[in-house]
């Protein structure tokens, strides 16, 4: 894919790049084909500096596969968890789930990685 | 004469959009000529490795080639990171892209030994640029467009970059044009190059259109996993084939 499926956003903190941590101003969210990682279509995030030359970069090529636990039928007891007390997901892990969901939902492609 | 033609290589510098100084790197086959040229328009991972050397292929395949560094004004450094940075930065204009171009062209069109031809190639977001650049200029021969997304585009999409649609420049295509693609793309869909092929016919274009099965987006690519051998190496001799007819002269 060549998409135009990316978020820019302005960010502050701090990122690290070889040993060294560098200020941020921005993060972009992309998805689109991987430059490094041997995958097809990733999600990419760039931590960077616009006011730094551009090798102040933190990147991350990467597919993510949902856990199961973000699908409702995937708290139906497995086979191990019948020995003992099945544990609720927590409010973060649920939380976390919705926006993948709700990204996933405005962002058809980002359903299949 | 040795099976394998010599070439050289070097870096020079143009003057791109406004006046821009930017860097190119350009191949010449040995010898005298006359040569036809191609300019090659990088695609969104940057002025990367991989254009360096498809701009040596061509040079050993006997064409004078040139590939200008769109993201220069990004800054040095890694292409990789410099290729970031553009991005993060919503992407180049088009029509800084097309200033940048034109004058790889100009380039190609003074040096000596030129046969007077120029063929325009690119791949992913360079194959969309390559074909914008046929559209809005008339001093290119023949254009190569590989898997170009973003040939079709929303209102939604435009911005003050991306003005226009590319596919709704094709009525003002300038030269005849090769397009290859793979079936299993998403970017471009195969809907996608069915609607750009109905407005070539339907403005009488000269143009070629290839799909591959098997395939997706950028097969070409032989350092990623993208990589489709027999559909690559197909694609290269049409490639051949297609500026072999019309950068002849």
């Amino acid at each position: 894919m060549c998409t135009s499926i990316v978020e820019i956003a302005p960010a502050e903190g701090m990122a690290k790049r070889e040993g060294e941590w560098f200020p941020l101003t921005q993060v972009a969210v992309a998805y689109d084909h991987a430059r490094h990682a041997l995958l097809g279509d990733v999600i990419t995030m760039d931590f960077i500096n616009t006011h730094l030359p551009p090798d102040n970069r933190a990147a991350v090529e990467s597919r993510w596969r949902r856990r199961r636990s973000c699908t409702p039928h995937s708290h139906a007891p497995s086979p191990l968890q019948t020995r003992r007390k099945p544990s609720a997901p927590t409010p973060s892990s649920s939380s976390v789930c919705q926006k993948l969901a709700e990204a996933t939902a405005r962002k058809p492609e980002l359903a299949d990685v | 004469m040795a099976f394998y033609r010599g070439l050289t290589a070097t870096n020079v510098t143009i003057n791109g959009a406004n006046g821009d100084p930017i860097t190119a790197y350009v191949a010449r086959p040995e010898g005298n000529g006359p040569f036809p040229g191609v300019v090659l328009v990088h695609h969104l991972p940057g002025w990367s490795e991989l254009y360096i050397e498809m701009t040596r292929k061509f040079a050993a395949n006997g064409y004078i080639a040139i590939c200008a560094n769109l993201y220069e004004r990004a800054g040095a450094g890694n292409p990789d990171d410099v290729a970031a940075k553009v991005r993060a930065d919503g992407g180049i204009a088009d029509a800084q892209m097309v200033g940048d171009t034109e004058a790889a062209v100009k380039w190609m069109r003074a040096q000596p030994g030129h046969n007077g031809k120029v063929g325009i190639f690119g791949s992913c977001s360079g194959g969309r640029h390559a074909f914008i650049y046929a559209c809005q200029k008339k001093d290119v021969d023949a254009c190569v467009d590989l898997w170009g997304g973003r040939v079709v585009m929303g209102k939604e999409e435009l911005n003050a970059k991306t003005p226009t649609a590319p596919i709704d420049m094709t009525k003002d295509l300038s030269c005849p044009l090769l397009g290859l693609f793979g079936n299993e793309d998403r970017a471009p869909s195969p809907e996608q190059v069915d609607q750009h092929e109905a407005e070539l016919k339907k403005h009488g274009k000269n143009y070629e259109f290839h799909r591959y099965d098997g395939a997706g987006h950028g097969f070409f690519y032989y350092h990623r996993p993208l990589y489709r051998v027999e559909q690559a190496l197909d694609g290269w001799s049409k490639v051949f084939a297609f500026f072999g007819k019309h950068l002849a002269k």
